[in-house]
């Protein structure tokens, strides 16, 4: 991703993901050949390092929750190469990754809906050790009691049922569940949304120690501005199935760059009045995925839109070390100078 | 450890600790039993469902009389000796009603078991992957099954079973299993179809996607997961589906085409009694066609009872639909 800043091998390596839908249509559409397709990602390459944390940001059909499960392959992506501790996990046969899930994992949305309502909590935290064949009944019963103590719940959760305890200690076991197995990656979609603010807070407490903790890599998918700074290290913003600018945190909040990025900051609401900005908020509606803009996407809500916005797609180029932005109207960074990666093609 | 302070943090949202919640689910589980019996309706079906699986059991120990034995009158009504009279040879009509009731009840069973095994994995399988090949091949399947009338299908189906002599192992399988199964495949495509839509509607939940996400495999999806979330619809069907399975078991054995003499069971009973009830052999036909009417009420309610407990989306009564209604708005939250 940068080439300037030396970064560790990254541990995971996306390039050039793209995930397809079909939608609608019956058999006389597919066989005339008009069948409809949604671009919920297209096109998106991203690194991310070992121990860091990138957040993924965007409104409501940006493609952020696919990005999370085109990459642990819970959706097949359609196209591009997901590499993973080196090893390309969208070639994998299906017992190989398999095998291969005991190093990434995920935590989702929902505490209730993710958790098998009819499993006391031991069984649920015990289940991926379970399917791995790891350890014996009693080894794994240890092993959830250790866990249920990492997320702050203790023993007497063991035999309550999903029903008997709060969002916010369900999603510590949901938590709990995603280390189970030790992995290094954890892909996080919005863990907190479900949450009542006050207890979101001690979820993302818990987050923050556990990655430092055991040195966990996530992907932590968000739409709340407040929760993202608070955990990223890196920002990517998305529009439409495509990465519109990257950075590191510091970057992205003190100089959004691309027009969206400074309207999604903008609409954030800031507990201080004094830093409140005259920043246009972004106009109208997201457009369909399946009927896109031509040229730029965000074309049509963009309050500095030209001609050449309308006709031509901006390739994401590096505006400052470590950040890229895919805009034509942001000049590149004197600094930088015509190193421009061609990482999304258009 | 460095987040152990988090602990602090919470009983803030910790409404287990109310003991009333805690015990909730299992309360839930024990006393299906004791709000079955609570109501009386469901009393009532729970008695009758229980009085025949005891006629099953050992109804026939309490049999006076060998049911094959002929006797030397024949056509007697009602006596002390013979209660329920004798039929066209003399034999003791009590006796072979005991009998009957076992191979009736047997068979019964025997076919529901077979139909909600296979049923319920082939539909579970087919909403797995629904809209794919497997979906397909399995559904239509079913299909060309549920588009034979039932008393087509069963002669015909124990008629092909029968021509070969099966044995499973060192057990030969008797005429009355190969009915029961037979029954059973007729009976298949109900509990395929309960079991797929169940499934459909649980694969959009996100413990599903949980599951692959952690490396499940397909079988830990199926047995571990889907199988306890979709129980409920298929139970309440097993209850109905084992009347309807007795009633063809009588039906098609009334024909000629089950149950073969000199076995009893109700539907052989009253085709021995089909000649004789012109000549005023009454007894001959009342008990076994009490005997089916009964079972096939008692089942029936008993359904209907478990649907209202099991099943709370399929809830009758409009002051269940409204408490029902407002957990689901709950849940919405």
């Amino acid at each position: 991703m940068t080439e300037n800043v030396p970064t560790p091998a990254p541990l995971l390596s996306v390039k050039d993901l793209h995930t397809h839908f079909p939608v609608g249509g019956g058999l006389l559409t597919k066989l005339r050949g008009q069948q409809q397709i949604v671009h919920a990602l297209d096109g998106v390459s991203v690194d991310i390092a070992p121990r860091q944390t990138l957040a993924i940001i965007g409104e409501s059909g940006s493609g952020k929750s696919t990005m999370g499960r085109s990459i642990l392959r819970l959706e097949e992506p359609t196209g591009g190469s997901v590499s993973f501790r080196g090893r390309d996990i969208t070639s994998l046969s299906r017992e190989e990754l398999r095998r291969e899930r005991q190093h990434m994992q995920m935590v989702f949305q929902n505490p209730y809906s993710s958790v098998n309502k009819r499993n006391r909590l031991v069984d649920i935290i015990a289940e991926p050790l379970r399917v791995h064949g790891v350890g014996d009944a009693s080894s794994r019963r240890q092993r959830s009691v250790e866990l249920l103590e990492l997320v702050g719940l203790n023993r007497d959760f063991l035999h309550r049922y999903p029903h008997e305890v709060s969002g916010g200690q369900l999603q510590r076991v949901g938590i709990a569940r995603a280390l189970a197995t030790n992995p290094e990656f954890l892909v996080a979609d919005e863990p907190t949304a479900s949450l009542d603010v006050s207890v979101r807070a001690q979820v993302m407490n818990l987050l923050t120690d556990l990655k430092s903790e055991l040195g966990l890599t996530m992907m932590f998918i968000s739409h709340d501005l407040a929760v993202v700074s608070y955990i990223a290290d890196q920002i990517a913003v998305m529009y439409l199935g495509r990465i519109v600018e990257i950075g590191s945190k510091q970057q992205l909040e003190s100089a959004p760059q691309h027009p969206y990025t400074k309207a999604l900051f903008a609409a954030a609401p800031k507990p201080d009045p004094r830093l409140r900005k005259k920043e246009s908020a972004p106009l109208g509606e997201v457009p369909n995925a399946i009927t896109r803009p031509t040229g730029c996407f965000y074309s049509p809500r963009c309050p500095l839109a030209e001609a050449k916005c309308f006709t031509d797609y901006p390739r994401l180029e590096t505006k400052a070390a470590g950040q890229q932005v895919a805009c034509h109207l942001v000049a590149p960074s004197p600094l930088v100078g015509a190193t421009q990666l061609p990482i999304t093609p258009v | 450890m460095a987040i152990t302070e988090t602990k602090d943090g919470i009983p803030a949202d910790n409404p287990a600790d109310n003991p009333a919640d805690n015990s909730a689910h299992r309360a839930d589980e024990v006393g299906l039993l004791r709000r079955l019996t609570s109501r009386k309706l469901s009393a009532i079906s729970l008695a009758g469902v229980g009085f025949f699986l005891l006629l099953a059991l050992v109804g026939p120990f309490f049999a006076p009389f060998d049911p094959a034995a002929l006797g030397d009158e024949p056509l007697t009504g009602p006596s002390a000796q013979n209660w329920m009279g004798t039929d066209s040879v003399g034999r003791d009509v009590f006796s072979r009603f005991l009998h009957g009731s076992r191979v009736s009840i047997l068979v019964g069973f025997l076919a529901v078991l077979f139909a909600l095994v296979v049923g319920s994995l082939l539909g579970m399988l087919a909403g797995m992957k629904s809209g794919k090949l497997r979906d397909s091949v399995i559904m239509r399947l079913m299909d060309v099954i549920l588009s034979f009338p039932l008393l087509v299908l069963v002669p015909v189906i124990t008629g092909i079973l029968a021509q070969r002599q099966l044995s499973l192992g060192p057990v030969s399988i008797t005429p009355e299993v190969l009915v029961a199964i037979a029954i059973g495949i007729v009976l298949v495509p109900v509990f395929a179809r309960i079991a797929r839509a169940s499934v459909l509607a649980e694969m959009r939940e996100d413990y599903v996607t949980a599951v692959r996400s952690f490396g499940g495999r397909g079988k830990d999806i199926l047995f571990r997961n889907l199988l306890p979330n979709i129980s409920a619809p298929l139970v309440v069907q097993a209850a109905f589906a084992l009347a309807m399975a007795v009633s063809v078991e009588a039906a098609v054995s009334f024909l000629g085409l089950g149950v073969q003499p000199p076995g009893a069971s109700w539907g052989t009973l009253l085709a021995d009694a089909r000649q004789y009830v012109t000549l005023g052999a009454w007894w001959l036909v009342v008990f076994p066609s009490i005997a089916i009417a009964l079972f096939v009420l008692f089942f029936n309610l008993l359904g209907d009872q478990l649907r209202d407990e099991l099943d709370p989306r399929a809830k009758s009564t409009t002051k269940k639909s409204k408490k029902s209604g407002a957990s689901a708005k709950g849940e919405q939250k």
